[in-house]
């Protein structure tokens, strides 16, 4: 192993991986745990009566192991940092390792669990590790294949030798972080607002994006103008499609049980709330002055940068929904507002990742 | 007629302001936004490139439509326009609210109401005497501004947080019309620049020269480090400054940017070719050089060889138009007209320097045009090298920078602050303390457990139990 930092990003891809089961464990044996810690309580069950593994505190096991992962990383990240300020001679003084796919796919796997570690000890909701910490997994795992994300570091080529590449790449990082984790509890709280009916919704989400991306888009790229005009209808039929599935699955549902929501939608918006400003200044602000100082301009409609504002447009219609609909709104409205965030992430998803593969763009670098 | 203006110019208020108005604007210019960074815009991308993508029917349709200048097509423009407007008429009306909202005093209200607060807390036993400033001290250390009103303690702080989202409203107005003042006023050129060459700008009093250029690579790495230029400012034949830029360090000099924006060799503009000339029979006629748009004469033949173009990496479109895909030299061709002594064209064709490709475009001409007087081959290739520079005037920029400033600052003022509120009343025997913040936010509750805290440990109230067993 050449390299420290690759040494410790392995490490810590195992180490993500165990904590992944540890969560996964406390949200499945831990359910049975608390329900017979109540009939412990109710004199049902006799106490102390050896139920194996479920006997175990997976969830405290889980954070501590998070934390492991963390101090980890931490480790990679900093040793990634001095790699790569001696690969590029300390032409500027390159504060954090976000100059290639690999770099922000490492960084990404310790600001993100690390950021929902704050989460989780103000809200205590532990079923958001199980997706944290699988993403951070999957996200090593892809910057493991040499392939996909070369880990060798190399000299910051000139077009991001700037100090603002630090301070825009950081504040979208956290931004980015913060909407992971918010994403993280908006699935918790569909799974406890829907139950099993989840399954039918997210399999008729992913049917929908799946015909976008294999049937809509190919048809609008036809460029003739019946097909065209097919394409739009077919959207609008996927969007109202959706919408009645939705209602439907309202109308019909359990009344919703407020106590079981409260926490974990305030968790969401907390996330999303507290994403957005890092994600809008990062990328308006901060990108925009950075623009002006490499490319001459502040807003050039550049594919990534139009991404961005995408992203940030949808997380303002969800904040903004959120205010106007209110997020106790028993009826599909205030289900509608959690479906806003799943969409802001899968924009987040597109901006970040998705948008290399559809056009060149000045950000190809990441 | 009065009545009936009001009346529409209400209407238009009332449709302005709604938020569900934004969420449908915003929503479409996402839905529009995205749609452009998945279809290449025009101001990045060649006419050819998109031929090459979309054949020219397609490309006819995309432009017809608007879909290759989407942020420039009126169908955007107007959504910005309502947009706009619309955020306007927001702001306004969130602004009287707020105007409303900071006006209106914190007053008395009844111990029995301050109960029901969602934050209360209540103290019974007999009460100091010196209560009230004991408590004051405690509230103004956590930074609440405190007055007293009928025997309650009525703190409040960072009520002017209420502004910081009118604030961010307003100064994203200003960021766009910063922006409108850059694209009606501003000034923007690429120049192609080679050593020595002295730029002048139209409107500008004064000139600048390309002293030189050159490009760094990483020690013991053929990856470049960094592209720079060296510039001299010339004003009434005086130098006034030399500065040397580089990627994201441009030269500042009244008004006017000169940014470092590319670099490269500068074949599609000045390459000098070497051309080896046959005739028809297989007779060689030796080699020349020439530069493109320029030529030579081949005296032997009586006749005059031009070069037309250059493409450093042929290819063609659906409908043959002969572009270059790249800048870099992967297939390059040069584009040769034969004139006689009269001025009469004898032939024109393309000469490659990769000899399958020119195999192929010989025998292609041959059956479809026959013969032709002289065969031609492209055997060298030189261009100068050039420094890209590109030129702006951006009046629009200190606007711009304003309207960052409070982007950032309204934005952050309102997701960290929220309006606290803390009344505190005492009587002989009770104290009862409620709190309110603005937005209901859940980690004022920590804060007001604190505060409760603190001032149940000043020991202000006897307990009547402990009195009794005295």
């Amino acid at each position: 192993m050449r390299y420290l930092s690759v040494l410790f990003f392995y490490l810590s891809t195992v180490s993500y991986f165990v904590t992944f089961v540890f969560y996964l464990l406390y949200v499945v044996l831990g359910s049975s745990q608390r329900e017979r810690r109540l009939g412990e309580t109710l004199g049902i069950v006799a106490a102390g009566v050896s139920e194996g593994l479920s006997q175990i505190a997976w969830g405290v096991w889980a954070t501590r192991a998070l934390l492991v992962s963390i101090a980890i990383s931490t480790i990679g990240v900093i040793a990634r940092a001095i790699e790569l300020g001696n690969a590029s001679q300390w032409v500027k003084i390159v504060l954090l390792p976000l100059s290639t796919t690999y770099e922000t796919l490492t960084f990404f796997s310790w600001l993100i669990p690390l950021i929902y570690f704050v989460m989780e000890r103000k809200f205590q909701i532990k079923q958001v590790g199980v997706f944290v910490t699988g993403a951070a997994f999957v996200m090593l795992s892809v910057a493991a294949s040499p392939s996909l994300a070369p880990s060798a570091p190399t000299g910051v080529p000139a077009s991001l030798q700037s100090y603002w590449l630090t301070i825009h790449v950081l504040f979208m990082v956290i931004g980015i972080a913060f909407f992971t984790s918010g994403f993280g509890a908006t699935l918790v709280y569909l799974w406890r607002r829907y139950e099993k009916k989840l399954f039918l919704l997210f399999g008729a989400l992913l049917g929908a994006l799946a015909t976008i991306i294999f049937i809509v888009v190919p048809l609008f790229g036809t460029l003739q103008f019946e097909k065209m005009l097919a394409s739009g209808a077919l959207l609008a039929a996927l969007c109202a499609g959706f919408g009645w599935l939705l209602l439907f699955v309202h109308r019909e549902g359990q009344p919703v049980a407020w106590e079981r929501l409260e926490n974990i939608e305030e968790m969401v918006y907390r996330c999303n709330a507290l994403g957005f400003p890092f994600y809008a200044i990062g990328g308006l602000v901060f990108g925009g002055i950075w623009a002006e100082q490499a490319w001459s301009r502040y807003w050039g409609w550049d594919p990534k940068e139009t991404a961005m504002l995408v992203t940030a447009l949808v997380y303002a219609v969800y904040l903004h929904a959120r205010l106007t609909w209110g997020a106790r709104d028993p009826g599909w409205r205030g289900g509608l507002v959690a479906w806003l965030s799943v969409l802001g992430y899968l924009a987040v998803l597109y901006a970040w990742i998705g948008i290399n593969y559809f056009v060149a763009s000045l950000h190809s670098f990441v | 007629m009065r009545a009936f203006l009001k009346e529409i110019a209400r209407d238009l208020y009332t449709f302005f302001t709604s938020i569900t108005l934004a969420i449908v604007l915003i929503s479409l210019i996402a839905l529009l936004a995205l749609l452009g960074t998945l279809i290449p815009q025009e101001t990045f991308t060649r006419e050819v490139d998109y031929i090459a993508r979309y054949g020219v029917e397609g490309y006819n349709t995309l432009k017809k439509l608007q879909l290759t200048n989407i942020f420039g097509s009126w169908y955007f423009l107007f959504l910005m326009a309502l947009f706009t407007l619309n955020l306007a008429a927001c702001t306004h009306k969130r602004l009287m609210a707020s105007w409303r909202y900071w006006k209106l005093p914190m007053g008395f209200i009844r111990p029995e109401d301050l109960k029901r607060f969602e934050h209360s807390y209540a103290i019974s036993g007999s009460v100091c005497s010196d209560a009230s400033p004991k408590i004051r001290e405690v509230l103004q250390r956590h930074g609440y501004r405190v007055r007293e009103h009928n025997s309650q303690i009525l703190a409040e702080k960072w009520r002017w947080e209420r502004f910081g989202i009118d604030v961010f409203h307003i100064s994203l107005v200003i960021v766009i019309f910063g922006g409108l003042v850059t694209m009606l006023f501003g000034y923007r050129t690429f120049a192609i620049a080679h050593q020595g060459d002295v730029l002048r700008l139209p409107g500008a009093d004064f000139a600048v020269r390309v002293n030189r250029f050159w490009s760094e690579n990483y020690k013991n790495s053929e990856r470049v480090m960094d592209w720079r230029t060296e510039l001299t400012v010339i004003e009434n034949d005086k130098e006034i400054l030399t500065k040397t830029i580089e990627v994201n360090a441009p030269l500042r000099y009244k008004g006017y940017n000169f940014y470092q924006s590319a670099f490269g060799t500068d074949w599609q503009g000045a390459a000098r070719v070497t051309l080896a000339l046959f005739r028809a029979d297989g007779t060689a006629l030796g080699e020349f050089v020439g530069t493109v748009d320029d030529g030579f004469a081949v005296p032997s033949e009586n006749i005059f060889v031009k070069i037309g173009a250059f493409l450093p990496d042929f290819a063609l479109t659906e409908n043959l138009i002969a572009y270059s895909r790249t800048q870099r030299l992967e297939n390059p061709a040069v584009f040769v007209e034969i004139y006689d002594a009269q001025g009469f064209r004898l032939m024109r064709t393309w000469a490659f320097s990769r000899p399958e490709m020119q195999r192929f475009w010989e025998t292609t001409m041959a059956r479809v045009g026959g013969e032709t007087p002289y065969r031609i081959k492209l055997v060298g290739m030189t261009a100068p090298e050039f420094t890209g520079l590109q030129i702006t005037k951006d009046p629009g920029r200190p606007i711009v920078y304003f309207g960052f400033l409070f982007v950032i600052v309204g934005l952050l003022v309102h997701m960290y602050f929220k309006h606290r509120q803390i009344w505190v009343h005492i009587s002989e025997n009770e104290i009862v303390i409620a709190g309110m913040v603005r937005n209901n936010l859940k980690s004022f509750a920590e804060e007001f457990r604190r505060l409760v805290r603190e001032i149940e440990r000043l020991q202000i109230v006897t307990h009547p139990e402990s009195e009794l067993v005295v």
